[in-house]
């Protein structure tokens, strides 16, 4: 495998470095693309143990691994058993954490997080994984189409709609 | 204020490689400088938000029997289609079937019988050889009859 190094009878160290490395970061990512961090940490599971059954022959592990959690969550998320098993949501029964001592201020943060969180669950499923990748992940334009297998033009197109509906979600915060 | 940047361009220039006009158009006015500004005011809040854990949901208990009716749909579906199917395939209902294949053997076996009857008939009728063939072994056996009950004598 090119970046990493990671191939079948490889050194199990060069996995586990890689593992510990990346493992963290595409949880997060799973969470976003999920919306679910028990969800999230399976698939990143399943994404290490096709990096062991099957490594990339060309290109970077990090961006093989990325696009392989990206694709597994699109996946999942379209499974019929993943859309039976979800429940309905009821948008006035959320609880909320927040560290905030302040009871105004916690009242407030939380708030502000349920929007935020509900703008980006409202996002149209391609809209949340460009935004994830070009915002969070910070990958060009040129190869979240790759990932994607969209065109560059596409791309910006959904991370125009993301950032505004995500903006238009702050509204008073703004 | 038509040469201002719109809200797209804003966007392309946080994440793309920025353009040497846009960047000059920014720099030279406020507005879009402040539109900018708070472009990525408002993604660094977005930002800071997602990567807080999400919030929990909690799921309306009401609803819960709502899961379970496309299962219960789906297979009533089946169900129906199912019965309408073997309705549909099983062969037509033939009440008298067992009667006229009875009707059908009795027929045959009249018609045997009746031609034996025609030809027992012209036998009788007129003079066919196989009228001495039919006569002899019942004379034969009414002679060998009478010669029994002789010797038993």
């Amino acid at each position: 495998m090119g970046g990493a190094g990671t191939s079948r009878g490889a050194p199990d160290a060069e996995f586990d470095t890689l593992y510990r490395a990346q493992f963290p970061r595409l949880v997060r990512l799973c969470r976003l693309l999920l919306d679910d961090p028990t969800e999230a940490q399976d698939v990143v599971q399943e994404v290490f143990v096709k990096l062991m059954a099957g490594p990339p022959a060309t290109g970077a592990a990090t961006a093989w691994l990325t696009r392989v959690a990206v694709n597994v969550c699109h996946d999942r998320r379209r499974s019929w058993w993943w859309r039976w098993t979800r429940h309905r949501e009821d948008p006035g029964a959320i609880n909320l954490v927040a560290t905030d001592p302040t009871p105004e201020r916690e009242s407030l943060g939380g708030e502000l997080g349920t929007q935020v969180w509900n703008a980006f669950r409202a996002l149209p499923r391609r809209q949340r994984e460009v935004f994830a990748l070009r915002h969070f992940e910070e990958w060009p334009t040129a190869q979240v189409a790759e990932a994607l297998g969209l065109s560059s033009g596409t791309v910006k197109q959904h991370l125009f709609r993301a950032v505004h509906s995500m903006r238009k979600a702050l509204g008073d915060y703004r | 204020m038509t040469r201002c940047l719109s809200d797209d361009a804003l966007v392309e220039l946080r994440y793309e490689k920025p353009s040497v006009e846009h960047l000059a158009h920014v720099s030279t006015c406020g507005l879009c400088a402040d539109r900018y500004q708070g472009l990525v005011r408002d993604l660094a809040v977005i930002t800071g938000e997602l990567q807080s854990p999400p919030p929990l949901r909690r799921f309306a208990p009401r609803r819960a029997y709502a899961r379970w009716v496309p299962l219960a749909t789906a297979a009533a579906a089946a169900a129906v289609v199912l019965i309408g199917e073997a309705a549909l395939s099983r062969p037509p209902v033939r009440p008298l079937s067992s009667e006229a294949a009875m009707n059908a053997d009795v027929v045959s076996f009249l018609r045997d019988v009746a031609a034996v009857l025609d030809d027992t008939s012209a036998v009788a009728g007129g003079g066919d050889p196989r009228d001495t063939d039919f006569a002899e072994p019942v004379s034969a056996i009414a002679f060998a009859g009478d010669q029994a009950g002789g010797h038993d004598e």
